[in-house]
């Protein structure tokens, strides 16, 4: 057993490496989510609540068409809501559950800066996002055909779930920077996640002062779950409450601002209270 | 182009009030492997780890295979590193895990391939490179471990700890690794272990840290003779000789003499006094033997006891603790 | 002859009554609102367009006036949320100059099957506006059919197949990744 030199053409290219390195990363972490089975037993689970939720619509033969309209807009809003869920505790658990594993001190120990690494794991966090949203397609072409509403279903969905999945995303990821434990980040990213589900299940009715209404609009999930209603159950355009659409926008704009600007202090072997 | 691979220049590391690496000045040049000693949290990891740019230092200047410490990324890609503690994604198999690094290191998807196919071969892997990393045994591990450290062709090589909990078989082939790794590769290696054997057997050069700071550093010899570590000799002689052989090393200032539990042809010999001189030259155990023969009594025998390396560590870091 | 005048006048009478809920009298203006359909047949989740014309029958100009949709359920059981069928319905219209016009388009989604009177008031608008009577529109009948458009038989296809097929993958992926051992 010997360890041999190689010729000098064989050595690796230091430009080539500093700019790709979010990509190799993006890639590893898409293969350990989808190769490794996780991904798709998650999508599996996945589907049964979905495929319960559309047959239960199915057999209410008294449905109005509003109620289908409806039943649309709920498939979406699982849909947007179990994607961000899944992709927020991916994110909570990429830096803290590395740490955690030992196996991030070779992580800094590449070429791949700090940002790399973020944007890398965040990308592949994200993939979770689009896979759960692709999941409710074929649901929500059941469900809303008969109403016309598949394809505007399904773009507001992306759309707005997509700027909500990237702003969670962030948040989780700062969270894993700031903790050692994936158990804590984990946790503390679900608490955060049930906090800004629960006004949103208020119930309609209930007449709201303007603080309710500030409420929902500072709330990225609420905002983001009021605009998709207004779109798909009362038919609104798009432009129509594009205002309630700036809570989650800048949520991913704060988030993943400070993530690039900080990348450096935070992505660090331990998590340290000041300078590391 | 200059042979000089690592300088530090008054490295520091603080971790709030406690200070775990304390103004550490070395230089280490291409081809040597250094071995880097200490006690437990004496700041040989935290060491690596700054020279590594894993941790940023609180003061100081490093400059590690031409790169400054300002440039932690260029010191990145031209640095291999087997961290004391590194985790492996179990459910990845070698060959996966060494291809991302070799891609993480700038290599197309091909050559990432093929670069991690050989190393494993290189490290004695090469039956088990389609199998899981949580299969392999900790010795495979560590052989990883040093194959993922040379995935970029390194011009400087850490281990830190690299034969931790290895069986005898295993830790042999390690230090050839070690061995090779210098000698064939021309790298730099800076070996931080507690096994002092390893450290005679491998090193050229040795820097000893006690509680942060440099208490020694130079070849394993100039280390081993400047640590002034309590040494005696054992000369043997025929047993009918014994008395003649003590009376003449009694004779000498700055020798003592001492009896041998059990064995009466054995005189043993401890330096009493530094600083005295017989005809000119400075007493030493050589000039027991030198005595005993000038008395014409047969010397069967010689042996300086003590005096070896991990005499004269123990004695260093002991020392500093007081 | 006095027969003849008194049934004129009866006559006239009964014109101005039969015109009044045309005839709104705000002020000294008075404006006069129709559609340009009385009825509208549609299948349920169908748009459609409604015009109200608005015309000032008067000789002075019109107070600032609010144009207000509203749709009422003419079916048993059927409760109707006007937000539902038109996310618009309440308009602010400019001064009508005597003997002008003004038109005004709804945009409506049949959201519920039945029978249905959708109809526009007048409502004076500001804070100074003096309050009156109101103008009410003649109703426009719409008549939405039912249409069932998902049921047990067209969703189950997608709820079992979805599922077999992702399982199969999860159960693929796990078995590819356990052949690596």
């Amino acid at each position: 057993m010997t360890t041999t030199s190689e010729p000098d053409a064989e050595a690796a290219a230091p430009h080539v490496a500093a700019t790709s390195g979010w990509r190799v990363v993006a890639e590893q972490e898409c293969r350990d989510m989808w190769f490794s089975g996780r991904g798709p037993l998650l999508l599996f689970a996945y589907s049964l609540l979905l495929s319960v939720m559309t047959y239960l619509a199915g057999t209410n033969q008294v449905l109005n068409f509003l109620e289908q309209r409806e039943a649309v807009s709920l498939t979406v809003q699982i849909a947007v809501a179990v994607g961000v869920l899944v992709t927020l505790v991916v994110s909570a658990d990429s830096i803290s559950g590395e740490r955690e594993r030992g196996t991030f001190e070779n992580l800094l120990l590449s070429p791949a800066s700090r940002r790399g690494i973020v944007l890398g794991k965040l990308l592949g966090a994200l993939s979770l996002w689009f896979a759960t949203f692709a999941i409710s397609f074929p649901y929500l072409w059941a469900l809303g055909r008969g109403v016309s509403l598949v394809g505007t279903a399904m773009a507001v969905g992306l759309a707005v779930g997509t700027i909500l999945a990237v702003a969670l995303a962030c948040l989780g990821m700062l969270i894993s920077t700031r903790s050692n434990s994936n158990r804590v980040s984990v946790a503390v990213g679900i608490f955060i996640l049930l906090a800004l589900f629960a006004p949103t299940q208020v119930p309609a009715g209930l007449p709201k002062a303007w603080f309710g209404d500030l409420l929902t609009r500072v709330n990225p999930i609420g905002s983001s779950l009021h605009y998709m209603s207004a779109v798909l159950v009362r038919g609104h355009s798009w432009s129509q409450d594009l205002s309630y659409l700036v809570s989650p926008a800048l949520t991913a704009v704060l988030a993943g601002g400070l993530l690039a600007l900080r990348a450096e202090r935070f992505v660090t072997l331990r998590a340290e209270r000041g300078r590391a | 182009m200059s042979d000089t691979t690592i300088t530090a220049m008054d490295l520091t590391k603080r971790f709030g009030a406690r200070t775990a690496v304390n103004g550490v000045t070395f230089d280490a040049r291409r081809g040597e492997v250094v071995g880097l000693l200490g006690p437990n949290g004496a700041g040989k990891t935290t060491l690596i780890r700054l020279l590594t740019t894993v941790l940023a230092p609180s003061g100081g200047t490093f400059c590690v295979a031409g790169m400054p410490g300002t440039e932690p990324a260029g010191i990145r890609r031209r640095v291999g590193v087997l961290p004391e503690s590194a985790g492996y994604p179990a459910d990845q198999t070698g060959l996966a895990y060494l291809r991302y690094y070799a891609r993480l290191f700038g290599r197309s998807r091909f050559e990432a391939g093929k670069v991690a196919e050989r190393l494993l071969g290189e490290v004695g892997l090469t039956e088990r490179v389609r199998s899981r990393i949580g299969t392999y045994s900790r010795g495979m591990r560590q052989r990883l471990g040093i194959a993922r450290a040379l995935v970029n062709q390194p011009a400087v090589v850490f281990l830190d700890e690299p034969t931790l909990g290895l069986d005898p078989e295993s830790h042999r082939q390690v230090l050839r690794m070690v061995r090779d790794i210098a000698s064939q590769r021309g790298a730099t290696v800076v070996l931080s272990t507690h096994n002092l054997p390893d450290v005679e057997d491998v090193c050229t050069t040795v820097l000893i840290l006690a509680g942060g700071r440099v208490v020694d550093s130079g070849t394993v010899s100039a280390v081993t003779s400047i640590a002034a570590a309590p040494g005696a000799a054992l000369i043997r002689v025929p047993a009918e000789r014994v008395g003649e052989g003590r009376r003449a090393i009694a004779d000498v200032a700055g020798l003592r003499v001492e009896e041998v539990e059990d064995r009466s042809d054995v005189i043993r010999v401890l330096l009493a006094a530094k600083g005295q001189r017989v005809d000119g030259a400075e007493v030493d155990l050589n000039t027991a033997l030198r005595v005993v023969l000038s008395a014409g009594v047969p010397v069967l025998s010689y042996k300086v006891e003590g005096g070896r390396f991990t005499d004269a560590f123990l004695a260093m870091t002991t020392e500093h603790q007081r | 002859m006095r027969r003849l005048l008194t049934l004129a006048g009866l006559l006239g009478i009964l014109g101005l009554g039969g015109l009044a809920p045309t005839l709104a009298h705000a002020g000294a203006t008075t404006v006069e609102m129709s559609f340009e359909r009385g009825t509208v047949d549609v299948t349920i989740g169908d748009r459609f367009t409604l015009s109200t014309m608005v015309e000032n029958i008067g000789a002075a100009p019109t107070e600032p006036f609010v144009a207000h949709l509203n749709v009422a359920s003419l079916t048993n059981d059927v409760y109707v949320d006007p937000e539902d069928w038109s996310a618009n319905r309440s308009v602010d219209l400019p001064l009508i100059p005597p003997g002008a016009r003004t038109t005004v388009d709804w945009e409506l989604q049949a959201v519920n099957p039945g029978t249905f009177d959708v109809y526009v008031v007048l409502l004076p608008s500001g804070a100074t506006s003096s309050p009156g009577p109101l103008t009410v529109s003649p109703p426009v009948r719409v008549a939405v059919a039912p249409r069932q458009s998902i049921s047990a038989g067209g969703t189950l296809p997608v709820a079992v197949a979805v599922p077999i097929i992702l399982g199969l993958v999860a159960v693929a992926a796990r078995l590819r990744h356990r052949r690596t051992g």
